[in-house]
């Protein structure tokens, strides 16, 4: 989901000629924190309650607006527009495409459709989340590689011991690899069920070792009831040195959860623990 | 208006109402230059000064001289008069 789907686009403005006594009453009046200036549909900066404070009530608008404005594309992800509003400790965010307003989006708002991205049961990323963050960082130049984890036998655990410690055991498993992961460099999500998928930046002998760290790594945990459990791993992709074309980067990160997916299903089946894709030749890029 | 307005950075007019109020006036005949000062915003000053002496060299030496009488909340009034001298030898 981008933040042109869940902009509004009803924004109040003001423009530039105004003055700051009538910035003032149109805050006042319509309860805003800001108001953005606009001159022919044209963003020239921001008008906030602290500029009216601060500024001379006979000022023009233009003359006490703050001009760098914190603003995000229409097209940026969810989770972007997210980091953006924490980085700058802000409560709303223009939605500026060209140097042109196309509308707002505010934290609350924001927040609310973030809180689908995570996992209930164990506070990780969903599995869409994970896909749109590996687009972001193939966008920027990045090689990764996807860690597709799958507990197994975990049916049977909660045929044997009921859902109640099955959710348990995935919920310990989240934690047991956050543990293991290094958050400057792999992303973790919960893809769905006993599926857990990693992303990361690492080049693939170290994804593979990675891999091998968490296959041992989750082994040695202290399992709720004493239960064995053990996990397949599949990896994919951290091999390019070049970029990879960027109008290709959803099919790219489809193709390597999907190689992954099948590769953990490979170490499964072998009872390998890990599965590396060896040959992945991709059809694009 | 004068060669040089200074424009506090508390005063009740702006240097864009100042800009728009002097083109009103003289259009195209003065420049705006924001200035990173603790007491002055902006000084709107003509522009064939800035032809004679760049900003960069124009604007600190004006801060200078009229330091002492500056507020935040003034918009100041400045004439400015260039000298030149000019010596040459010729040959008789």
């Amino acid at each position: 989901m981008r933040v042109r789907d869940i902009m509004t686009t009803e924004v109040v403005t003001v423009e530039p000629g105004v003055s700051v006594r009538r910035a003032a009453a149109i805050m006042e009046e319509g309860g805003f924190g800001c108001l953005p200036v606009v001159e022919n549909g044209r963003l020239l900066g921001v008008v906030t309650s602290r500029d009216v404070r601060t500024a001379h009530f006979n000022r023009l608008v233009a003359d006490a607006m703050t001009r760098q404005t914190v603003v995000v594309g229409p097209d940026a992800f969810l989770w972007e527009a997210g980091e953006l509003l924490v980085r700058h400790g802000i409560e709303r965010l223009l939605v500026v495409q060209d140097g042109r307003l196309l509308g707002l989006v505010t934290k609350a708002r924001l927040w609310q459709y973030l809180a689908q991205y995570r996992d209930p049961l164990t506070g990780l990323y969903r599995g869409e989340i994970l896909k749109e963050k590996a687009m972001a960082l193939l966008k920027s130049g990045a090689e990764i590689a996807v860690l597709f984890l799958d507990i197994d036998n975990f049916g049977r655990i909660n045929k044997k011991y009921g859902h109640v410690i099955g959710d348990a055991v995935l919920q310990k498993m989240a934690v047991a690899m956050r543990q293991l992961l290094d958050e400057d460099q792999d992303l973790l999500g919960r893809y769905g069920g006993d599926e857990f998928a990693v992303v990361t930046r690492r080049r693939l002998s170290e994804a593979r070792t990675l891999a091998t760290l968490l296959c041992e790594g989750t082994s040695l945990v202290d399992w709720p009831h004493g239960i064995s459990v053990s996990v397949s791993i599949g990896v994919a992709g951290g091999r390019r040195v070049s970029p990879r074309a960027l109008e290709d980067v959803a099919a790219v990160v489809s193709e390597l959860f999907n190689l992954a997916s099948l590769a953990s299903t490979r170490a499964k089946r072998a009872r390998k623990g890990v599965m590396v894709v060896e040959h992945c030749e991709l059809v694009t890029g | 208006m004068q060669d040089v307005l200074l424009v506090g950075r508390r005063a009740a007019i702006g240097p864009e109402a100042a800009r728009r109020m002097i083109d009103a006036l003289s259009p195209e005949q003065y420049d705006i230059v924001r200035v990173e000062h603790p007491m002055v915003e902006a000084v709107v000053v003509r522009k064939f000064i800035l032809r004679m002496v760049p900003a960069e060299r124009f604007i600190p030496l004006l801060l200078e001289e009229v330091s002492p009488i500056l507020t935040e909340e003034a918009v100041i009034k400045a004439q400015v008069r260039i000298t030149i001298h000019v010596s040459r030898e010729v040959e008789l």
